[in-house]
């Protein structure tokens, strides 16, 4: 089968996981709202079902491109996408109270595919400096950082909700708000966790490939610079003892940092990074 | 006056505040163009739409943000501040893990049970809850237990932050000491290792000038693309030739670095084809070299243009080798050039390896083509510290993040014929969730027991 045509494939499946997203989101709210403890459950088993069609899209693609899905704004996009959902899905298995924060996380599943879907899915190949392992271990955790982030940044939201309105019966479904606290820290943690490992692949990457671990450039600036945020957070907490809505609202700041970073800088900067996230 | 600065260096406030001044020095250098990365025509450029700003950012040396003194200055402050943190974390982790207090009452606790059980081996039970929860028994004396998880975490902040020293200090030799250098380098040609015969050069601020102690001949360059015409690999096939005079073979390729006494030898992504002409002028020969780079393409022409040394003329080329069966003259390497002198094309057309062609009363012989290959030469021992200090970070936050250390606190009391057992826990971090792990021990061991005169559960002070 030629490539236009695994391409069609690809984006009906891409279409599909979007609705099927759409749907878990609809029913994550509707759980939250109307009280029904019960029903979200069967959002959790949409989104599973969901990343289905988003799996086999990425996977056909990884096979047919024989790379990763980095190269261009599409995949880039996608698969940061079908990571968050991945991630949302295995925390929500171990800490159970998180499956709140799907009304959060779910519609920035779906919106990132959809934006992804209006960009040109043609595949390109790889430059021969991107042909490297740690090139894998670099992408792999800064997608993994962007779903923690997320996580916590869902969790963040979840307390300034309840926090602003917590006598609504409509958040009495939420956890409590420490746990919030609590989740959105521990998340700010494993995406802090990530993030390191994202700038140590990339600075080793960079190392073999070019002779110098950092190069001040853009990104790996506004790179170091977040990372440098999540550490005052951290300290924020431990030493400062920030903890409620100040804390989740330090938390918002970073991850409007993150967002910039991960999102936002490579399509708008002159930088090394932005050359690989064609349009 | 000792005491206070040394205070002030030790102060957390200080330390975050170097951050956020690093942090804001970066964001400047990521915002005004970089003599090291930018064309001198865009500098000046700037310059001229920026007048007021421009001398005050030259005077700071913002222009070169990352080697300016400035923020080496800073970063330096960085590095004390953090190596006195650094020492003070490991002195209060070491004092946490030595203190194993067995003082305690239900006050000390949010977490906190206290129950009475005829059964004698309700004690065992317990410690085997315990046990088999990860829970390690740090102390034990007259009734009493200590039990830890994760205590290992204690050392997370030592670890982390050591780490991070580590990389500045390392970050601090770079600014200072690194050498490196940029070689073009012709098939069968040899790079002597003098300074001078570097193109270009980044050396700290005090390294000595780069001298490589060996030669490196360029054997043969090979690139490769893929289908599409884009390119996928370049591998340079080079000989190391030490001062006694040892040829070493080696091969580097982009990703795959040469590494020989000390330096190493990385293959950049810059190459083409070196163009060799011989202008026979007065009856002198004159012979020119002219590197055209790579197109982004297999089958797009290596292009260049420059000026012939000791006439006026510009030459503009277009080379197609004939690799690719896209050369203008078929299946052989042929160029398309045209030469100009004072705007006035003195010739446009097509010549081929061995050819001449008559430029006024001059000769112009194409006489060789080859490849070339940019080499970049670095020579930096503190590479290694980097990744050490990358490592020691993550361990950190793994042991603070994924591995919080819980403490529980055990205590029997014999009365007659009853035990009273009193057990609370505690998590400086996550105390939420250890609040529902305590209540899963809790519920853990009724499961196993029947007891009797429960007297308090999680009890909230």
């Amino acid at each position: 089968m030629s490539s236009l045509n695994w391409l069609k494939y690809e984006v009906v499946l891409h279409w599909i996981a979007v609705a099927v997203y759409i749907a878990a989101s609809v029913i994550f709210t509707y759980s939250l709202f109307f009280k029904n403890g019960k029903v979200i459950r069967h959002a959790f088993l949409l989104t599973v079902i969901g990343l289905i069609p988003h799996s086999i899209a990425l996977l056909v693609r990884w096979i047919e491109q024989s790379h990763g899905p980095y190269m261009s704004r599409y995949e880039v996009l996608s698969s940061d996408a079908w990571v968050i959902a991945i991630m949302f899905l295995i925390f929500s298995l171990k800490w159970e109270k998180i499956r709140a924060a799907g009304t959060i996380i779910l519609p920035i599943v779906f919106l990132m595919i959809a934006v992804a879907l209006f960009r040109n899915p043609e595949m390109h190949n790889l430059p021969p400096s991107l042909r490297s392992i740690w090139l894998v271990m670099h992408v792999t955790f800064a997608k993994l950082a962007a779903g923690a982030i997320i996580i916590s940044f869902g969790a963040a939201v979840l307390f300034l909700l309840k926090e602003k309105k917590e006598t609504k019966p409509i958040f009495s479904k939420f956890p409590s708000l420490e746990l919030l606290d609590e989740y959105s820290y521990k998340f700010a943690g494993f995406g802090f966790v990530f993030w390191t490992i994202n700038i140590a692949a990339g600075s080793i990457w960079a190392e073999a490939s070019w002779g110098r671990y950092w190069g001040w450039d853009p990104i790996e600036t506004w790179s170091l610079i977040t990372w440098l945020m999540y550490g005052i957070y951290a300290h924020l907490r431990l030493f400062w003892k920030w903890r409620g809505k100040k804390s989740a609202v330090a938390l918002v700041v970073c991850f409007v940092m993150s967002l910039f970073t991960i999102f936002i800088l490579p399509f708008a900067a002159k930088s090394l990074h932005s050359q690989y996230f064609v349009s | 006056m000792k005491n206070k600065m040394k205070k002030i260096l030790l102060s957390r406030s200080t330390g975050l505040i170097l951050i956020v001044f690093i942090a804001m020095l970066s964001l400047i250098g990521v915002n005004i163009p970089q003599v090291s990365d930018s064309s001198p025509s865009f500098i000046n450029g700037w310059k001229e739409s920026h007048q007021l700003l421009a001398p005050i950012i030259s005077q700071l040396h913002f222009d070169r943000m990352f080697s300016s003194e400035i923020f080496i200055a800073v970063v330096f402050l960085l590095f004390l501040a953090m190596s006195f943190s650094v020492w003070n974390l490991f002195t209060s982790a070491r004092k946490k893990i030595a203190k194993q207090n067995l003082r305690f009452s239900e006050k000390s606790f949010k977490n906190y049970f206290s129950f009475i059980s005829q059964d004698d081996n309700s004690v065992k039970n317990v410690l085997d809850t315990l046990a088999g929860r990860g829970y390690s028994l740090k102390n034990l004396s007259q009734g009493k237990y200590l039990f830890r998880k994760y205590g290992f975490s204690q050392w997370g902040g030592f670890i982390l932050h050591l780490g991070m020293l580590i990389i500045v200090a390392a970050a601090l030799y770079t600014f200072l000491f690194e050498k490196r250098g940029f070689i073009q380098i012709l098939e069968r040609d040899t790079f002597f290792g003098n300074s001078e015969e570097f193109l270009s050069t980044e050396n700290g601020i005090f390294a000595s000038p780069f001298v490589p102690n060996f030669n490196i001949t360029l054997e043969k360059l090979t690139p490769d693309y893929y289908p599409g015409g884009n390119l996928k690999f370049v591998e340079s096939s080079i000989l190391v030739s030490n001062q006694a005079g040892t040829r070493t073979p080696g091969l580097l390729s982009i990703n795959n670095p040469y590494k020989f006494g000390g330096v190493n030898i990385y293959q950049s992504t810059s190459f083409g084809y070196t163009v060799c002409l011989l202008l026979n002028k007065n009856g002198k020969d004159i012979p020119t070299y002219f590197s055209l780079e790579h197109a982004d393409k297999l089958g797009n022409p290596f292009t260049g243009i420059s000026d012939f040394p000791t006439t006026d003329y510009i030459f503009k080329m277009e080379f197609s080798p004939d690799i690719n069966g896209s050369s203008f003259s078929l299946n052989q390497p042929s160029l398309r050039l045209i030469v100009e002198e004072k705007g006035i094309t003195q010739f446009n057309g097509t010549i081929k390896p061995g050819e001449s062609i008559q430029l006024g009363d001059q000769k112009l012989t194409f006489v060789d083509i080859r490849h070339w290959s940019g080499l970049i030469l670095t020579e930096n021992q503190s590479v290694i510290f980097i990744f050490l200090g990358f490592g020691l970070i993550v361990l950190g936050l793994i042991s603070i993040y994924v591995f919080p250390m819980r403490e529980i606190y055990f205590a029997v009391e014999k009365n007659e014929n009853t035990l009273r057992l009193s057990l609370g826990g505690k998590a400086v971090r996550e105390p939420q969730q250890f609040e529902e792990e305590f209540r899963s021990y809790i519920e853990s061991i009724y499961l196993k027991e029947s007891f009797t005169n429960v007297q308090s559960e999680l009890v909230e002070i």
